[in-house]
Formats: structure tokens, sequence, C-alpha cells
């Protein structure tokens, strides 16, 4: 491996994202939303409804009764602090998942299809680099920025939620283990999952936009996730969320794979001059 | 064998139904700047880049430097510059940062990297403008960034796809002076591709014809004219008055009370005829006017289309 070319290909790559304000914008707004703005704004209304008049609440109230004993949801009397951990612990597990799912899918198809549609990816196949350098590297540009962005997230997340509800609950509620899986063992995986997926799909388009809109479809699995919070009829326990990046794993092993394959110079060529 | 530096056997290149490169065959020079030509969509740009083993034949062999294109690509793209058409820079990068970008993807040690960067920016007149981004440079800058890219790594061979298309006059003449400078002085061996072919005549030793993927003719200037011109056409321009009697054992005609053009059916024939002239009248000029490159590509053509029976194309 020749470093040297792989880091010049990977800061290049961050920087023609942080360069293109139409790029980088939206991959901030929605995490900060996520990430500060919702959770404030939810918990400030516990902190002044009563959230038992709400409509609907019924539902989340029937979910938690549904809780096993040991869990610490049980230790709360109050109605309010009750769902507010439900809420902040639970579900909003797969909104945060939005995060590294949403940038490593718009920064891997900007980066790849991005080299296609500018016509540079034939500048670099003259170069002397190593189809698997190259491979590499343009994962790597999405792969950083996406941790980067989430891990930045979740500390905001983590410092908001803290400060705003220690004195709802007497004691800081983040970070838990499963907050932990979530961020470091399941966001990197559904990143290496969305960028595989975006690396696929760029190889049978034409430009960024359609790539972008296909790549979208990388939220499905998530909302499916959420829609079973929801409903309570999966509660996203640890194992339970380590068993979920464990299936992505394997079907981003089995992607890398073909795609890697798919991967050579001969073939991105015929691809560019298509 | 040892000097030459690319030998190509027997290669096929197909897109489909379309036969790109047809089974051709042939051989660079090291150190000698071979001209490539032939109409669009000949095979020119494909061969250029089954060269540089971006893409691969479907038949036959490539070696460059002894290496094999589909084992060894990296190590040939190591030592070869080139600049295409389609291959683009960076436009949202400065010129430096995208010179700076492509040293890095050729390893080139950091520490030569600034002083590398910067006496090719002086060489192609860019230096002045080099922070600014490639966006705002007009398509003659770019093909000299595109240029100054191709000889980052001091390369040994460097192919060029039509390097003097979108240059002023003025850039054009100094570019190909300084690729005549660079094969003078440092025995860079440089493969051209180009419909110019006054330009080609001027700068390229050997001359390869390419028509519809087929390799049609191929040697020096003076190869290819001892096999196509038997004849010699010449404009003569003299003071009014010549004996006309003396030019009827010739073909010639008159194209002003000056100006002749005569046609003498063996080269040899020439000195003699010179001599003679020059006693009869007063000779201001005498230009040959069919030895010249563009004159003999058609002639190769012509001649290519008649015996292959293929149907007239030009």
């Amino acid at each position: 491996m020749r470093m040297q070319a792989m880091a010049a290909i990977i800061k290049k790559d961050i920087k023609s994202i942080s360069d293109n304000i139409q790029i980088w914008l939206p991959l901030i707004i929605l995490p900060l939303v996520f990430a500060i703005i919702i959770p404030t704004v939810l918990i400030i209304l516990a902190k002044t409804q009563n959230i038992s008049a709400i409509n609907g609440i019924d539902l989340i109230l029937k979910t938690i009764d549904k809780f096993p004993a040991h869990m610490e949801v049980h230790t709360f009397s109050d109605i309010n602090q009750k769902v507010l951990f439900l809420v902040l612990n639970f579900m909003f597990i797969p909104f945060f998942l939005m995060i590294p799912a949403m940038i490593s899918s718009t920064t891997a198809a900007y980066s790849f299809v991005g080299e296609k549609e500018k016509k540079t990816l034939e500048s670099l196949l003259y170069t002397p680099i190593s189809e698997k350098d190259l491979f590499v590297a343009k994962i790597l540009g999405p792969f950083i920025a996406s941790a980067a962005v989430t891990i930045f997230c979740f500390i905001c997340y983590g410092i908001v939620v803290d400060v705003l509800t220690y004195n709802i609950f007497g004691k800081l509620i983040l970070p838990r283990l499963n907050w932990l899986i979530a961020v470091f063992w399941l966001s990197p995986i559904l990143s290496i999952f969305a960028i595989f997926f975006n690396v696929y799909i760029s190889a049978r388009v034409k430009g960024f936009q359609e790539a972008y809109q296909l790549g979208a479809l990388i939220v499905l699995p998530i909302v499916v996730l959420l829609y079973s919070q929801l409903t309570g009829l999966l509660l996203l326990n640890n194992i339970i969320l380590f068993l979920f990046g464990l299936v992505l794993l394997i079907v981003s092993v089995i992607l890398i794979v073909k795609t890697g394959k798919s991967f050579t110079r001969n073939k991105l060529f015929l691809s560019q001059i298509k | 064998m040892k000097d030459k530096i690319i030998e190509v056997d027997k290669i096929s290149k197909y897109f489909g139904e379309i036969k790109a490169v047809d089974q051709i065959d042939f051989y660079v020079k090291e150190g000698e700047i071979l001209g490539f030509l032939g109409p669009n969509g000949s095979g020119k740009t494909t061969t250029v880049r089954l060269l540089n083993g971006v893409l691969f034949p479907e038949k036959g062999n490539i070696k460059v430097k002894g290496l094999s294109t589909i084992k060894d690509g990296n190590k040939i793209r190591k030592i070869i510059g080139v600049l295409t058409e389609s291959a683009a820079l960076y436009e949202s990068m400065s010129a430096r940062e995208n010179l700076e970008f492509f040293a890095h993807l050729y390893s080139i040690n950091p520490r030569e990297i600034p002083k590398r960067i910067d006496s090719l920016l002086e060489e192609f007149g860019l230096s002045k403008r080099q922070k600014n981004k490639v966006a705002e440079f007009s398509t003659g800058m770019k093909k000299k960034l595109s240029i100054a890219r191709a000889l980052i790594d001091d390369p040994e061979i460097l192919f060029l796809d039509e390097p003097t298309t979108s240059l002023d006059p003025e850039s054009a003449r100094d570019l190909i002076s300084y690729i005549k400078e660079l094969n003078r002085e440092r025995k860079l061996t440089i493969f051209v591709c180009t419909h110019n072919l006054a330009q080609a005549e001027d700068f390229c030793k050997r001359f390869i014809f390419l028509d519809k993927g087929r390799i049609i003719e191929e040697g020096t200037l003076e190869e290819i004219e001892s096999k196509y011109i038997t004849s010699v056409e010449m404009e003569i321009v003299y003071q009014s008055g010549i004996d006309e009697t003396y030019l009827n054992d010739y073909k010639y005609k008159k194209l002003d009370s000056d100006k002749i053009i005569i046609t003498i059916d063996n080269k040899k024939q020439v000195p003699q005829f010179i001599r003679e002239i020059s006693q009869k009248a007063d000779i201001y000029s005498i230009n040959t006017l069919n030895s010249n490159l563009e004159k003999l590509y058609f002639e190769v053509r012509r001649v290519y289309y008649e015996n292959a029976g293929n149907g007239s194309n030009n």
C-alpha cells in the first residue's frame, strides 16, 4: 500500500465535500436537528407539560408495562420520567442511526460518481495507484466523515440530554451501554454498508443525482427499526442492537466482495468512457 | 530488441461490434518522437489507453520496457506521462493543488514536490495563476496544466493526444519547441496523436498512419515519400518572359504571368531541371508542393482505399 497516495485521495475527497456547501450543509443540519433541537424540545415539553394529557400516550405507557420487570424504566414513578427515559434512551436510537447512514451514503455517492461525472476518474486511472489502494482510500474518506459527524453528534446529544435532564432524574442517564453499541458498533457498520451499497449502485448509474436517490434506500432498514420500536414490537436492547449490527456486517462483507471484484482498472475505465 | 521501448504484437480491441483497434503491430524506439496519425475514430486514443494498461486488449500483447501492460500496469504507469483530451483536472482545486495531488499519486518524495511544481508552473507560464481554481482557467491554460501534470514525475515516455488543439499559435509553437527540447536533452520518448499534419511534420521523426483501427502505412517522411511520390510538383516564381517552348517538354500549368506549376516524373531529374531553368530565366523561388506530410497523408489514404477496394473515404 502506498500511504502517500491514499492520504492524498482521502484529503482531497474530504476537502471537496467541505468546499461544497450544497453537500455539507444538509449533512450538518439534519444531524444537529436530531442531536440537539429535537431532544431539547422534548425535554422542555416533558418538564413543563403533563405528558399523560397527550393524545396517544397510552400506547407508549402500555409498551412500558410490557417491559421486563428488571428494567431501569420501572424505577421511575412519575409518568413524565418514564416516558422521557424511554424516548431519550431507546426511541432516539433509530433516528440517530440515520446520521451515519445518510452521511456515508451521500459522501460515497459524491466521491465515486463525482469522479466519473467530472471525468477525473480517467486521470486517476492513468496514475500508478493500485486498484486496491484507490478502493480503500475512496471508502475511507466517506467513512471518516461519517464517523466524525456521528461521534460529534453523540457527544452533543449526550451533553444536551444530561444537562437538561439532571434535575428530572437526579443522575446522568447517558452514556449507556446501548448507546455505546449504537455509536461504536452499529454506526460504523451501517456506514460501511451504506458506502458499499453506494459503490455498488455507482458502478451502475450515470450521474450523482441518480446514485443519490437510489442511495436513499439505505434508510429502509432503519425505518423498519423505528416502526418496530414505536409499536413495541421490538425493544432495542443490547443483544438486538448487536445482532442487527452483525447481520448488516455480513451483508456488507458480501457487498465488499462483490464490488471489489468489479473494481478493476479495465472495468472502471469502461464505466468512465461509456 | 533493446532500443524498442514499446513493442505491440497484434493487438485488437473491440467495443461491441466496433473494431476500435484491429490486429495492429508496431514498435516505438527509445528516444524517438512518433506521430500517430489518422482521422477521428481511427483508434488513436484507444491505442494510447491500451498502451497505458487502462484498457486491456482482447487479443495480442503489449510490452513497455519489457513489462506487460496487463500484469505490470502500475510499474509502467510510473514511468509514463499521459495527456488525453478526456482526462480532466479537478476544477474546484487550484492549479498548484492539482499538481500536488497528482505528485502524491506518483509517490514523489514530498520534499521534492514544491520544487518540481514551481519549475513546471514556470515552464508553462502558470506561476502567477497557480492559486486560482482550474474552473476559472481558459481551455488553453487547462491544456498547459494537463501537460505539466503529465510531466510531474519526470516520465520516460510521454503520450500526447492532440497536444496543440485549443492552444493559440504562440502557445502551440512554444509547446512544440519545449517537447523537442525534452526529447533532445533528456532522450524522452514521445508518442503523439494528432490531426495537425503541419505540426506533426515539424516535430515527429517517424509516422504511423491509422485507419479504422488498422495501420495503413509507417516510416519516416523520406521512407513513405519514396514509396508514394515518384513525380515531383514544383511551383516556380520567375521574372516574366520565360521561353515556353522549353517548358513543353514537361507537364506544366501556368498560374500567372510569372508563376507556373510544373510536374517532373522522376525525382532524379530535378537537379538537372533546376540547373537548366535557372539559365533560361531569373528565378525568384522554387517550392516543392507534394512532398509534405499533408499531401503524403492523403496520397497514402487514396492508394490504400484504391488497393483495398474499401470504397472511397476521403
